[in-house]
């Protein structure tokens, strides 16, 4: 971040004409937007925190107050543990499966890869929304497709009613969200091996190193980058897991599915709970940072 | 041998992304009679009937013009803010500008859960819930970190020769913009339209909390909707999903190549 | 850019009539087409006026109308829910219109029984079940079982005189390789259905009043915890639609409607659905046999009732609206389509022997014997998640028939600690 910071202010002079705010007329339209809807929403998120409010009326000082009730409330501490628990789905496994198909589609033997590459894309341009809805439809136990195809090649035992099992509905809509993502990291990573010099492998291939030991010493190292980038991304999207567990389970069976974000949408908006609410949001918003930060000096030092 | 595998693995995962795509299409055709008989069968004619029900009855006429009203500014704007930010940032005189662009990156990071309380309520107080500036608004203001961060390393990587020849030749600091450097960064500004348009197009929490009236509604919202009242009849339900996705999967695919590019270098 | 165009036109010159917004849950086919006709006479008795009607399911409503109803432009008439998660939530927050006034001008008491009418009721202190009116509903609803005569007649059983009598049928059926009952609870609310109706066996009205309004009392009984247990063992013995856990509950009276279960307990909203196959009846459950030849209590109320937007610009016409919603045509058109009206109607409109009188006299049998219970989710304002939540756990063998009984306890404790 130094590096980039320092990267800002060169190159940047004095012109005829130039006064000492001419930046900030160009950067007022937009800045004024960012900050109104973004950075003052934002302070003003932990100033509820320390409010019981219904939304109408005076919010009542609590201190903290809120929070004392949030660290002792075990349906919070349940959606935090949901969505560390979507990371594996929502990261780890797509990352593992994106490096395995790019090295694949990396061969130089390999035809189609434009063709593969699009369609393994597809999902990433529609709705979360829509994606639940048809998932919801195929786990179905009523004459659902994945329960029809078990009892149809004999696995019957395996049919169960996905989204209402206590041991399988977060892991059932986990591959939803594994399906989403991992043809998006393949395409990442394919980038990444694409700017590898070629000659690096030739080497290897001289020195008789087989296609694994090539993927171990090369093509791992150097997509740290792109790897780093895409379990951020990924990461921070499983921690505020909401379309799709709210177009199908609604945090069901039982809590088994809750997850912080639903969480929070029922306490501030339903329930009308906003300064609860809102302490939830804190604590989401410091828990995001606090990854990103992590991730991104991760990033770096490998770099 | 090995490379017959390999291929297999590939075509095996295409497949797992393709037919839940090509069973809801299949669907759409179907009569629910039809539909009890089997997953895989074949309809036995083309059945419209759920597209022109989906279509009316599901609303989605009505969504899909709220999403193109609410889109079409949200892209302009954003793009538009998002230009004239970078520019302040990559070569104009600008007091404060490592702060402005620690706050941007604080904007790239932050949930919009983090914000979605307040914001709520302060666009209530100022009058502007259940309009389509209550997503127009928050869509942009959300959108310029990215694209200001973006276009940043775009217009500093233009040649400085080039922009020193138009200060020379006496352009303003409007025509050196104008004239040099969004043309120079044609093909970052294309990424980034795709990219806002994906990204507003797809969005849900907003829309669901700022916006509760039925005849402004977006199409993912409209779509969760008709899916609670259309639980059991799944050919419509199936109708709707490809009323919603059809469109985006012809765009995708003509401009495939600048979705992927878009998404990809969205995320870094 | 036409359509745009023509889209931003019509609703300016919608916005710029009299309007009235309206959300209700009435989105199943039978209950849906009854609104759409009480609206279109409305309107014709009302010239210059509109209706935008929004209409949801039961789980979307609950979701969204207490955010809708904060916006800038609310819903002037909306179904809000009774109980403290819902409706006290919404007054509370200062959402909703008094309807005193409209009460007495309209003699909206006098409609129907009190013991009704006091649900929709809050007092200043936050009390529920006394004080200010805050909404009406012009249907009665209440949770019993529906029996296919057909399957009935094949597996030889007929109807149920006591709850153990009930229990050896579906024992007969199970083995005749028939699912005794319906049933799919991915909502979570379908549950607080099936295991309060066997609570309320246990339980005397009085008892439940205590809990429901939050009065006093404790969760933790033999009865409920009795009832507990045998939802338990009717999910071992496999009573219950096999993967009931992961389907709906639309799906569920689907498969109940095609013949697919020989019983299903559930709401008489629905009857308007099932009046289309002849085969299908209604009896009240059945008392324990201890309690043999009287009715117990039951899970009765009204649909969910239309409240006024405390910021709506035309509360007067909204209130004459709701009027309507309860005039004698209005009961006529709902006992037509089969769904028992909260009013007086025209009993000559009911065919003998049809699902309609037989929910009919069930009514009239529960008022008779004033075996009126309740919901058991409006107790807390948390109550509904923690039971939908603590049911499904207890469907699953999560918790045992003590635990599941000290979830809720705790949150009903905890909340009576804070009045």
């Amino acid at each position: 971040m130094a590096k980039e910071q320092a990267n800002w202010a060169r190159g940047i002079t004095m012109r005829p004409g130039d006064r000492w705010y001419t930046g900030w007329v160009y950067l007022l339209p937009g800045f004024f937007i960012f900050a109104a809807l973004v950075l003052y929403p934002l302070g003003l998120t932990f100033w509820y925190s320390f409010h019981d409010w219904a939304g109408i009326g005076r919010p009542v000082w609590l201190g903290l107050g809120n929070y004392l009730k949030l660290f002792q409330d075990k349906l919070f501490w349940q959606g935090i543990f949901h969505n560390l628990q979507f990371v594996i789905f929502y990261s780890i496994i797509p990352i593992v499966l994106g490096l395995v198909l790019s090295s694949i589609l990396h061969q130089r033997w390999f035809k189609g890869v434009t063709l593969f590459r699009t369609l393994l894309f597809l999902p990433q341009i529609l709705p979360m929304v829509l994606i639940g809805i048809i998932w919801r439809w195929l786990y179905s136990p009523v004459n659902g497709p994945i329960n029809q195809i078990l009892k149809a090649i004999g696995l019957k035992a395996l049919a169960r009613p996905w989204l209402g099992d206590f041991d399988w509905a977060l892991p059932s809509l986990g591959i939803v969200a594994t399906w989403y993502f991992y043809g998006f990291c393949m395409v990442v990573f394919l980038a990444g091996i694409q700017k590898i010099e070629p000659h690096l492998y030739d080497a290897a291939g001289l020195d008789g190193a087989s296609a694994l030991q090539q993927f171990w010493y090369i093509t791992l190292p150097d997509l740290r980058r792109e790897i780093g980038v895409v379990m951020m991304f990924t990461f921070i999207t499983a921690l505020k897991v909401f379309d799709v567990v709210f177009v199908t389970t609604r945090g069901g069976p039982g809590d088994s599915t809750l997850v912080t974000s639903l969480y929070l949408y029922e306490k501030a908006f339903k329930q009308k709970a906003v300064g609860y609410g809102a302490s939830i949001a804190v604590i989401l918003t410091i828990f995001t940072i606090l990854i990103a930060l992590f991730l991104r000096r991760y990033q770096e030092r490998k770099v | 041998m090995k490379r017959f595998l390999l291929y297999a693995v590939l075509i095996l995962f295409t497949l797992t992304i393709l037919v839940p795509f090509f069973l809801t299409l299949l669907t759409a055709f179907k009569t629910q009679p039809e539909l009890a008989k089997g997953v895989f069968t074949l309809p036995e004619r083309l059945n419209w009937q759920n597209f022109t029900d989906a279509w009316t009855q599901g609303h989605f006429n009505i969504y899909f013009v709220n999403s193109l009203i609410v889109i079409i500014p949200v892209v302009i704007l954003a793009t538009l803010f998002s230009i004239l930010s970078a520019y302040a940032l990559a070569h104009l005189p600008l007091p404060g500008r490592s702060i402005v662009f620690a706050l941007f990156l604080l904007g790239l990071i932050v949930p919009l859960e983090g914000l979605i309380i307040p914001l709520y309520y302060t666009l209530r107080s100022l009058k502007l819930l259940d309009t389509y500036w209550a997503l127009i608004l928050p869509d942009v203001a959300l959108s310029i970190p990215f694209g200001s961060y973006l276009l940043w390393a775009s217009f500093k990587g233009a040649p400085q020769s080039l922009v020193d020849a138009a200060v020379l030749d006496g352009a303003s600091r409007s025509a050196i913009l104008w004239r040099v450097l969004v043309p120079l960064s044609r093909p970052t500004i294309n990424v980034l339209i795709v990219f806002f348009f994906i990204w507003n197009w797809n969005d849900f929490l907003l829309p669901l909390i700022l916006i509760s009236k039925d005849e402004l509604r977006t199409l993912p919202v409209g779509l969760a909707f008709f899916q609670g009242r259309y639980t059991v009849n799944i050919p419509l339900l199936a109708a709707g999903a490809t009323i919603v996705s059809t469109p985006l999967i012809i765009i995708y695919l003509i401009f495939q190549r600048q979705f992927i590019r878009g998404l990809t270098t969205g995320i870094e | 850019m036409k359509k745009l165009l023509i889209g931003l036109l019509l609703l300016l010159s919608v916005a710029s009539a009299q309007t009235l917004k309206e959300w209700d849950l009435l989105n199943r086919g039978v209950t849906n087409s009854v609104q759409e006709q009480l609206n279109k006479e409305f309107l014709e008795a009302h010239p210059g006026v509109t209706i935008e009607r929004n209409s949801m399911s039961f789980d979307d409503l609950i979701a969204t109308v207490n955010l809708a109803l904060s916006s800038n432009d609310p819903p002037d008439i909306a179904m809000v829910n009774q109980g403290a998660n819902d409706m006290g939530a919404a007054v509370k927050a200062g959402l909703l219109l008094n309807l005193d006034t409209y009460a007495e001008k309209y003699g909206w008491a006098d409609l129907y029984s009190s013991k009704l009418i006091d649900r929709f009721r809050w007092s200043d202190d936050h009390k529920f079940g006394i004080g200010h009116l805050y909404g009406m509903a012009s249907t009665a609803q209440f949770v019993g079982v529906y029996y296919n005569k057909a399957i009935f007649k094949q597996a030889g059983i007929s109807i149920p005189e006591t709850f153990e009598e009930m229990q050896t049928s579906f024992a007969s059926l199970k083995a005749a390789g028939i699912t005794p009952l319906a049933y799919g609870n991915l909502e979570g609310w379908p549950g607080i259905h099936l295991y309060s109706s066997v609570q309320h066996l246990f339980s005397t009205t009085e008892e439940l009043d205590e809990l429901i309004f939050a009065r006093g009392g404790t969760w933790i009984t033999d009865g409920n915890i009795e009832a507990a247990r045998i939802i338990q063992d009717w999910v071992k013995q496999g009573y219950l639609t096999e993967g009931f856990s992961g389907i709906g509950y639309d799906d569920s009276w689907g498969l109940f409607l095609q013949g697919q279960a020989a019983m299903m307990i559930t709401g008489t909203w629905i009857t308007g659905e099932f009046v289309s196959n002849p085969d299908i009846g209604f009896f009240l459950m059945p008392p324990l046999a201890a309690n043999k030849g009287t009715i117990p209590p039951h899970i009765a109320g009204t649909e969910v009732p239309f409240t006024i937007s405390v910021n709506s610009k035309n509360a007067d016409l909204a209130a004459e609206y709701i009027n309507f919603m309860h005039s004698p045509r209005a009961a006529d058109l709902w006992l037509e389509a089969g769904l028992v009206p909260a009013m007086k109607a025209d009993e000559s409109l009911i065919q003998e022997g049809s699902l309609v009188a037989d929910t009919y006299i069930a009514w009239q049998k529960i008022n008779e014997a004033n075996a009126m219970g309740h919901y058991i989710d409006w107790a807390t304002p948390s109550f509904y998640d923690t039971t939908t939540s603590a049911i499904q756990q207890l469907e699953a063998s999560r918790v045992t028939p003590e635990e599941f009984v000290a979830i809720l306890d705790k949150d009903f404790q905890e909340h009576l600690s804070k009045q």
